[in-house]
């Protein structure tokens, strides 16, 4: 059994491939996003940390509502920094290892998008909506990812039913 | 089937991630915290808007006037009342802009490109403040009338903002609920309590009713549980749902707190019922403007009795 392939599966996460020679047998392993999201709701850094969490660090990160600033200033965000590294690793391995070229290009594509949309929240006409509810419930969130994905791909600030509609044809 | 059960058992399961080290440190902050708090009491309803947060308040001013310390976890998040009442309402935290993504749908690749391409706030700048890593482990809860240490969703967001995450979190329940449990836990591990003689706890209204058992799993040890109900038919058998709820968790029923029982008529006596309250207006002026009523107002005094109560039911 060896790895064969790493590829791009909905713009959000990462499918892998390993094939055996021997038996032809094929296995696909695919990232998926939601997990990423609950080990954020739990407050874990994945590898552990080497300094305490800072006081309220999850509920600050995740609070989309405006926040209070008045400059006490607790933390900076710790995932940044995390992150940021992981970018530059990332950068440093390119042209070695397939998943970094395959991240790599996701993030540069991601970027264009918010670039393009200015990092805008995407919003949702009542009618497109509606259509979202027809969608199962567990794959709902990351259809709405996706579309939201797609919007921001386009330009558009708000998802209409038109969009849902080309959606549909995409990714159906 | 012998073979797989032996290749199963010879899985040693390592902890690569170190997610499990981590979850244990959480709990551990929060046990740590939650052993220097003798008591802890949560205030809760069936119903909505019967007058947990009133109760909670008037409570807590009642036992800090006999000298306790004493602390309220405004566990509403959605509906963060306390620091109003308590005067508070212009206070905050502060903790806030290091939260700069406005957007939502943090999805892995495209989530972490915003993060670290986000404008740092000078003030957040790493080491600009105390504390290992340029980070406080710890915040001080607000400090009210009589010396009341309060935490409350109110000191983080902004007075009329509601309560909104990122990530799927309206689409999917599961989600939100890992959020809300995680915060609770961070108000229980993150503040800086100290010693307290009473930690109160108001807790939002039945409908969400998955607060208690997020709490609880935190406080196993907590001594018990205030209804207050109205005295209105409806809300007394909502009231009789949330004891039964209550005792299945296994959390104590420590009495009921009868509001507004001048309006509905009161119950039939019994010796469950630690206090009834009747409308006051005064009582709420009080609450709307955030000053206390003065020890010697007819209310102080009746929650003084139902201090006095709860004090001979706590071992
Ligand atoms: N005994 C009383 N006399 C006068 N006003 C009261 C009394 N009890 C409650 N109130 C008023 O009724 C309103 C609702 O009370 P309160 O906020 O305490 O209810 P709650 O159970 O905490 O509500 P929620 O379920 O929304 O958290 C408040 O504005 C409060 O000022
Ligand atoms: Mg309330």
């Amino acid at each position: 059994m060896g790895f064969q392939k790493v590829e791009e599966t909905g713009g959000i996460g990462l499918g892998i491939t390993f094939h055996c020679p021997q038996c032809q047998a094929t296995f696909s392993m695919v990232t998926n996003p939601g997990e990423t999201q609950m080990v954020q709701a739990l407050g874990v850094t994945l590898g552990g940390r080497e300094t305490q969490p800072a006081a309220f660090e999850l509920t600050q990160s995740m609070l989309k509502t405006g926040v209070r600033g008045e400059g006490l200033g607790v933390s900076k965000n710790p995932q940044a920094q995390d992150e940021k590294s992981v970018k530059d690793t990332l950068k440093e391995s390119m042209g070695k290892c397939p998943f970094a070229n395959t991240v790599a290009d996701m993030t540069a594509k991601a970027d264009a998008v918010q670039q393009k949309s200015g990092g805008q929240e995407i919003l949702w006409t009542d009618g497109a909506l509606r259509r979202l509810e027809n969608v199962p419930l567990p794959v709902r969130s990351f259809a709405k990812q996706m579309i939201e994905t797609m919007a921001r791909e386009q330009g558009k600030p708000k998802v209409d039913e038109i969009l849902m509609d080309e959606a549909k044809t995409r990714f159906m | 089937m012998t073979e797989l059960k032996s290749i199963l058992e010879n899985i040693t399961f390592k902890d690569d991630a170190k997610v499990q080290k981590q979850l244990v440190d959480q709990i551990l902050k929060v046990k740590h915290r939650l052993a220097q708090i003798r008591h802890k009491i949560f205030v809760m309803s069936g119903k909505g808007g019967v007058g947990k947060s009133t109760v909670t308040v008037q409570l807590a001013l009642a036992l800090a006037r006999k000298t306790f310390k004493v602390g309220i976890l405004d566990a509403d998040l959605n509906g963060p009342s306390i620091p109003h009442m308590l005067g508070l309402k212009d206070r905050g935290w502060g903790l806030g802009a290091s939260t700069l993504g406005s957007s939502g749908a943090p999805t892995g690749t495209r989530n972490s490109t915003r993060l670290s391409e986000a404008p740092i706030v000078p003030e957040l700048r790493e080491g600009a403040v105390e504390g290992a890593g340029g980070s406080r482990t710890q915040i001080d809860p607000v400090i009210g009338p009589l010396g009341i240490k309060v935490a409350s969703m109110a000191f983080l967001i902004k007075e009329t903002a509601p309560v909104r995450w990122k990530g799927p979190m309206d689409l999917t329940p599961v989600w939100l609920g890992m959020m809300e449990s995680s915060t609770l836990r961070e108000f229980l591990g993150d503040v800086a309590w100290g010693d307290l003689d009473f930690l109160l706890l108001d807790l939002p209204p039945g409908a969400a009713a998955d607060k208690p058992p997020a709490l609880y799993q935190y406080m196993p040890e907590m001594d018990g549980a205030l209804l207050v109900t109205t005295g209105s038919q409806v809300a007394q058998s909502v009231v009789e749902r949330s004891k039964q709820y209550a005792l299945d968790l296994g959390i104590r029923v420590l009495g009921v707190i009868q509001n507004l029982s001048n309006l509905f008529g009161s119950a039939a006596e019994n010796e469950e019922i630690l206090g009834r309250i009747p409308y006051d207006p005064q009582l709420a002026t009080s609450l709307d403007t955030g000053t206390p009523l003065p020890k010697h107002h007819p209310v102080s005094r009746l929650f003084e009795n139902i201090a006095g109560k709860l004090l001979k039911l706590l071992p």
